[in-house]
């Protein structure tokens, strides 16, 4: 559920569904607050340990989200694919925040706006609601992010292969200032990067 | 000219008073350490691998981190370290060392981000399930408990075979071998 509930607030698909239903995606907001401030609370009471318990695992579909995040390149020469992969992010506006290419690793962030026209009208939407109804409703939208990127190479051992591995995820800051953090696992992302990647470096992808 | 004295006095301790409160609030709330004993937070944190490649390990540790879900915030191939977060909340620094010869120790801690300020992890599980065992599977090897007495000798670790620290002991007897206690019996996890 709470899979579903992130994957909607994906920028695309609620501004799309927004238009056409704003009636449901009004009553989708208003579950997600509810769970997103019951996640909150649960948050609150847990002692660090059991926290880092369950930060600490490994994502849902580990082998499904490392096959999305993951192409291998024909080449060995593991540096020029990294120089290639700093440049692609640096075209896609982010800033390079750590690099070393001698274990291949590139770390990258960058600022973005999360206003969504969608997401705002629905939460103008149920604070109109409440007021019919005489409850009081604090509206809360997504304000901005912050998307951070790692980029991790490692050379195949005898198959002249080098693997590249890029992660992205994000702190969404909402209107009252709190933090959200989450994974990215949509496919199309990681497409797009890896479809600027292989033109940069002139070669074909392949997927895991 | 005396009372304008003790009203400019009241006025500058006032002020002063409120620029004490805006730095306090501005001081980055210290860090919550574990209070249990160095050589058990040492044990639980750290293992020793049978492989002699100190960058190999390294590029391990990265590459579990970001299978787990982290993300890279630093990495320091001369000095072994690496440090990354997950979701803003956990972060773990791993620090690899060479000891003595073929063998390579990885030393995990890992801090939990809480309102009262970071805070360390000090659960043996978290750091065997959660690092440990992603770690050792991705490597190849079995995480192998490094004896705390003799930190500086080679050949230190604790061999799962074994169990025990006391190798000497003769292992004729058929009984199955007994992990230090206080780390969970399921250390030295091996493909």
């Amino acid at each position: 559920m709470l899979r579903e509930i992130f994957h909607c607030e994906a920028p695309i698909r609620r501004s799309a569904e927004a238009e056409r239903v704003p009636g449901r995606v009004a009553i989708k907001a208003a579950v997600t607050s509810v769970a997103l401030s019951g996640l909150l609370a649960l948050t609150a009471c847990q002692s660090p340990n059991e926290i880092a318990m369950k930060v600490g695992a490994p994502p849902d579909s580990a082998a499904k989200l490392r096959a999305v995040e993951t192409r291998r390149y024909d080449t060995l020469d593991e540096p020029a694919l990294l120089t290639a992969a700093a440049q692609t992010l640096q075209d896609l506006g982010f800033t390079i925040s750590e690099s070393s290419s001698e274990v291949g690793v590139l770390a990258a962030s960058k600022q973005r706006d999360a206003e969504e026209a969608g997401q705002i009208a629905a939460q103008v939407g149920i604070t109109l609601v409440a007021l019919l109804f005489g409850v009081a409703y604090h509206p809360v939208w997504d304000k901005d992010q912050n998307i951070t990127v790692s980029v991790v190479t490692t050379p195949i051992e005898n198959s002249g292969q080098v693997e590249v591995r890029a992660s992205f995820d994000r702190q969404i800051r909402d209107s009252d200032g709190r933090v959200r953090p989450e994974l990215i696992d949509d496919p199309e992302i990681y497409q797009q990067f890896f479809a600027k990647l292989s033109s940069a470096v002139l070669l074909e992808d392949h997927p895991l | 000219m005396k009372r304008c004295n003790s009203w400019g006095l009241a006025l500058a301790v006032a002020v002063t008073l409120l620029l004490a409160a805006c730095q306090a609030s501005r001081q980055p709330t210290p860090n919550v350490l574990s209070s249990k004993p160095a050589a058990e937070l040492r044990a639980m944190q750290t293992r020793g691998f049978e492989i002699a490649d100190e960058t190999k390990v390294l590029r391990t540790v990265i590459a579990t981190l970001q299978d787990l879900g982290y993300a890279i915030d630093k990495v320091e191939p001369p000095a072994g370290t690496v440090t990354a977060t997950k979701l803003s909340v956990l972060s773990l620094t791993a620090v690899v060392h060479p000891r003595g010869t073929g063998q390579t120790v990885v030393r995990a801690n890992a801090m939990v981000r809480m309102a009262s300020g970071n805070t360390q992890v000090d659960d043996p599980a978290f750091y065997q399930r959660r690092f440990f065992e992603p770690l050792s599977k991705a490597l190849f090897l079995s995480a192998l408990q490094v004896e705390d007495a003799d930190e500086d000798q080679a050949g230190g670790f604790i061999m799962p075979e074994t169990g025990a620290a006391q190798s000497a002991q003769p292992s004729a007897d058929e009984t199955p071998p007994k992990p230090p206690t206080g780390y969970p019996p399921s250390f030295g996890h091996g493909p």
